[in-house]
């Protein structure tokens, strides 16, 4: 049986979901695929 | 009696109206503003002659700008309100951080591009940025969904003759050297490259606004990505800790011109991030990007950069200015509807509900509310940060060295005049309708 989750967890556990909301966000993936791909190109270029 | 009743039922409407005016003529205002002083921005750059490489070059303005994010911006609002706001939005940093790498790996690129097919063909591309963020601002934050059709063909003709134009007033500078065929394909991708970057930048930049963040705490974690990025750049690329800027004796002198454009730049941005945040990426971008005009203005015044310009020249700036102007004024009309606005709200809607928001706070930051308003307080501190800020400046404007280069004295006067007013009617805007919330 799993009791009540203490105040850190409950806070570790909300940060945990903030991350994860952040990296499955289209608003943050679309411009991290944009930078990969101009990093990626600057490599190749140089 | 219905009569009255209709009365009391409008009048929400009319003043949702109003506040819908003032917020686009706000926006307006500071997208005008950021085009005067990033225009500017470059100005004292034209003053360095070093021989550095342009990493090296970047990577001290980009210095410049972090230095000067710690002088107006703390004088505005106090670093508490900011920290707080960023504790409030922990959710925002990595975006702020992540606009300011796109920033300086897209302003690297350029550099490969002008190197490869020269500035005549790289900067058209690469000023396609503002119809990236037309795409961007459509499809992820649902701008211009519900407008009405003359505000769509404002928006969008409005920003092709902004480009247009500034195609015009970059070729009216140009010299046309030699073709650079054998590393085109190269140049072109770097020039689109840094299109797509600098048009996905604003992603964050919108983003932090519909939940309720302040431009000015947005500003601060975004040098840091930028200084980080520049300085893993030149790490990287440009020599490592051997490289040239962080030895040469050259540099000293010219570092004042450098920080100077440093600080030019981020007043600049920051209207640009109020005009992103009044305007949304659509209309805030092109406005901004009016800044080709001013940065001609002060190549051709100040530095006589068309005195041996020929006809066809003096056209192309008489052309692409009178276009600038028709596309800024075209976009400028183009306020937002009722269904528009509505579409805004939504996208405000899903970051609360993604993020747990409060959705009464975030719609009162977002309008610049007085809840929003009542943080500007500053503490000994931030005294002591604008005391070091001013003083970096106050240090290398000592050691700093006039190059001999012919300038005219009187235009520069003329145009820093501009410059400071400018500065001044956007600043008691804010200061009045938002507290520069």
């Amino acid at each position: 049986m799993v009791g009540p989750l203490e105040p850190e967890e409950r806070g570790t556990m909300k940060q945990r979901s903030r991350i994860k909301a952040v990296l499955t966000d289209s608003h943050f993936l679309v411009p991290a695929i944009v930078f990969l791909a101009g990093i990626t190109l600057l490599i190749v270029m140089h | 009696m219905r009569e009255r009743s209709e009365r009391v039922s409008t009048q929400p409407q009319v003043s949702s109206a109003i506040r819908v005016q003032s917020r686009h003529g706000l926006g307006v205002l500071c997208g005008i503003g950021a085009g005067v002083w990033l225009g500017a921005a470059e100005a004292p750059t034209k003053l360095v002659n070093t021989g550095l490489s342009p990493y090296a070059i970047s990577l001290c303005m980009v210095a410049g700008v972090f230095t000067a994010r710690w002088s107006v911006p703390t004088l505005l609002k106090g670093t508490r309100a900011v920290f707080r706001d960023l504790r409030r939005n922990t959710q925002l940093i990595p975006f702020a951080i992540l606009a300011g790498m796109l920033w300086a790996v897209a302003n690297t690129l350029t550099v490969f591009a002008i190197r490869d097919v020269g500035l005549a063909i790289a900067f058209p591309l690469w000023n396609t940025n503002s119809l990236i963020g037309i795409l961007w601002g459509r499809l992820l934050f649902g701008e211009l969904k519900g407008a009405s059709r003359a505000n769509v063909a404002k928006v969008v003709l409005g920003t092709v003759a902004i480009v247009a134009a500034a195609v015009m007033l970059g070729f009216s500078t140009m010299h046309f050297g030699g073709t650079h065929a054998a590393h085109a394909v190269d140049g072109i991708l770097a020039a689109l490259g840094a299109s797509l970057m600098w048009g996905s930048m604003y992603i964050p930049y919108r983003k932090a606004y519909l939940s309720g963040m302040n431009p000015l705490s947005f500003v601060t974690v975004f040098t840091v990505g930028e200084l980080a990025t520049m300085l893993a750049l030149v790490l990287a690329f440009d020599g490592g800790v051997h490289a040239a800027v962080f030895h040469s004796p050259s540099v000293a002198p010219m570092l004042f011109w450098l920080f100077l454009g440093g600080f030019v730049w981020v007043v600049g941005d920051l209207f640009q991030q109020y005009a992103t945040k009044y305007l949304g990426i659509g209309r805030g971008i092109p406005l901004s990007n009016t800044n080709q005009l001013w940065g001609l203005a002060w190549g051709a015044l100040v530095f006589g950069e068309l005195a041996h310009a020929n006809t066809a020249h003096r056209l192309l700036v008489v052309g692409g200015s009178l276009a600038m102007i028709a596309g800024a004024l075209a976009v400028s009309t183009a306020v937002a509807t009722e269904r528009e606005t509505a579409s805004t709200h939504e996208a405000i809607e899903r970051e609360c509900e993604r993020y747990g928001l409060q959705h009464e706070q975030v719609v009162d930051a977002f309008n610049g509310g007085a809840a929003a308003a009542n943080e500007n307080r500053r503490e000994w501190w931030d005294w002591l940060i604008l005391a070091c800020a001013a003083g970096v400046f106050v240090a290398l404007g000592l050691k700093a060295r006039v190059p001999a280069l012919a300038m005219h004295y009187g235009w520069a006067a003329v145009l820093t005049v501009l410059l400071v007013v400018s500065a001044v009617v956007c600043a008691v805007g804010l200061h009045r309708r938002t507290r520069f919330a």
